[in-house]
């Protein structure tokens, strides 16, 4: 056996017990530092006398990660097929938070777009359609959801009653503390915009848009902290077969839906670019019209981002939908 | 059945083709003369394959070939913890390295070389 350096640091054991709070692993999943921490920390210190090159911290992030991806059944083929079948519906489920986030976007872009349509019944049809069908499909994927929300209650009651809520709190207080801020900047938005006429809400006040683009950014935060119980509650909560079988269902009808209202978002586009490409560029008649306004790219290219996502979750559940012991 | 070189490069687990300068493969070949744990491994890649794993990289590796069977830790020598090869392990190096000699030997054939030039170390 070679080594010739051998540096102890600090709550590392010489009976080889597990270093499981040591913060150059803190990436790591627990489970995977309580079997494997002890001896990597001992390499670390063997290596490396001191601080960390920055190299090798980017590389126990990356592996901490790594591991957790696979831990939770998200990558590889080491969890149990049941993780793998859940860890898919909720990347789906995750997916959709992203797609609300653009859905909003998309739905502050579009306000009043009919009355930039020219006043024939050709020009309104499609763009109408579009819309409508874009609008009926996101009402039923957010019941969806809630369904989903639903069906998963009775057992994350049970895990909040054997203890879990310890594992939770942190996320839980991040969550209320952002819904908060949120919904006091809410306040401050809806009451500074009321003496606003609608062009000064639509860019025409440059402290409004800034403090619209901040209340945005709070919100897709606040979405995104949400998400984050929901995932965590849903990976510590014990589903049955059955449950996981209509959660994995949902997911699936989920992405469908998002392909959906991403297909119909993209013809509302095109209706619009056609008949009314001046509301597109927001710009005054005689300007030049383009249809590739960046706020609506941007909020296209993340519908595109979150129904891949939900895609690719879907799928990994759709491998494991038979492989799963049930 | 997974072929042993597979299970060996991971490929099979939604990875793709691998080189003999994957981990999985270096950690094997390194156990091959024995038993080494964490520091002696990276020392003894970096000695004959010029490779510089990270430690992040080569724990993934030593859990990957942990959980297919291919190796076992041995007991603590204090806090290091010493791996070696098991039987599936030999057996999947052996499949290995049969397989690189084979290409090894149609390359060299097709180049027109009667002798293998030695590696050059990075």
């Amino acid at each position: 056996m070679t080594g010739d350096r051998h540096t102890r640091g600090d709550g590392h054991h010489g009976d080889g017990s597990t270093t499981t709070g040591d913060r150059r692993l803190r990436w790591y999943p627990p489970a995977w530092r309580a079997r494997y921490g002890s001896e990597l920390c001992a390499l670390l210190d063997d290596e490396y006398a001191g601080l960390l090159p920055a190299k090798v911290r980017l590389g126990l992030i990356t592996g901490g990660l790594r591991e957790r991806a696979r831990q939770s059944g998200l990558t590889g083929d080491s969890a149990p097929a049941e993780d793998r079948l859940r860890a898919g519906a909720l990347v789906a489920f995750g997916a959709w938070v992203a797609f609300v986030v653009a859905g909003a976007s998309f739905a502050k872009f579009s306000e009043h777009f009919d009355q930039a349509l020219p006043h024939n019944a050709g020009a309104h049809r499609l763009a109408d359609v579009a819309f409508s069908l874009l609008q009926a499909v996101a009402a039923v994927t957010g019941l969806l959801v809630v369904a989903g929300a639903l069906i998963a209650m009775p057992a994350f009651s049970r895990l909040l009653r054997a203890s879990g809520w310890s594992s939770l709190r942190g996320h839980l207080l991040r969550a209320i503390a952002c819904t908060a801020v949120a919904l006091g900047v809410t306040v401050a938005l809806v009451v500074s915009g009321h003496h606003l006429a609608p062009v000064q809400r639509n860019g025409g006040v440059r402290w409004y848009g800034v403090l619209f683009l901040g209340w945005a950014l709070l919100v897709a935060a606040t979405l995104a902290l949400w998400g984050v119980v929901a995932v965590a509650a849903a990976m510590r909560v014990t589903l049955s077969a059955a449950v996981l079988r209509v959660e994995a269902g949902l997911a699936f009808a989920v992405t469908g839906a998002m392909a959906v209202m991403l297909g119909a978002t993209a013809l509302w586009w095109a209706a619009m670019a056609s008949h009314a490409p001046a509301f597109l560029s927001a710009s005054p008649a005689g300007a030049q019209r383009s249809p590739w306004d960046a706020w609506l790219v941007g909020t296209v290219a993340l519908m595109s981002l979150a129904t891949a996502g939900a895609i690719a979750g879907s799928t990994r559940a759709a491998c494991n939908w038979t492989k799963r012991r049930v | 059945m997974r072929s042993a070189r597979a299970q060996a490069s991971g490929r099979g687990t939604g990875r793709g083709p691998r080189r003999a300068n994957d981990p999985p493969l270096l950690i094997l070949t390194s156990l091959a003369d024995g038993p080494k744990h964490g520091h002696a491994l990276l020392k003894d890649i970096e000695g004959f394959a010029g490779v510089t794993l990270g430690p992040g990289a080569l724990y993934g590796a030593i859990t990957r070939l942990e959980e297919r069977g291919l190796i076992e830790p041995l007991d603590f020598d204090d806090r290091r913890r010493p791996y070696r090869l098991t039987a599936a392990g030999t057996e999947s190096l052996a499949d290995a390295v049969a397989q690189m000699r084979r290409l090894a030997e149609v390359g060299a054939v097709r180049l027109g070389i009667s002798r293998l030039p030695r590696p050059k170390m990075a």
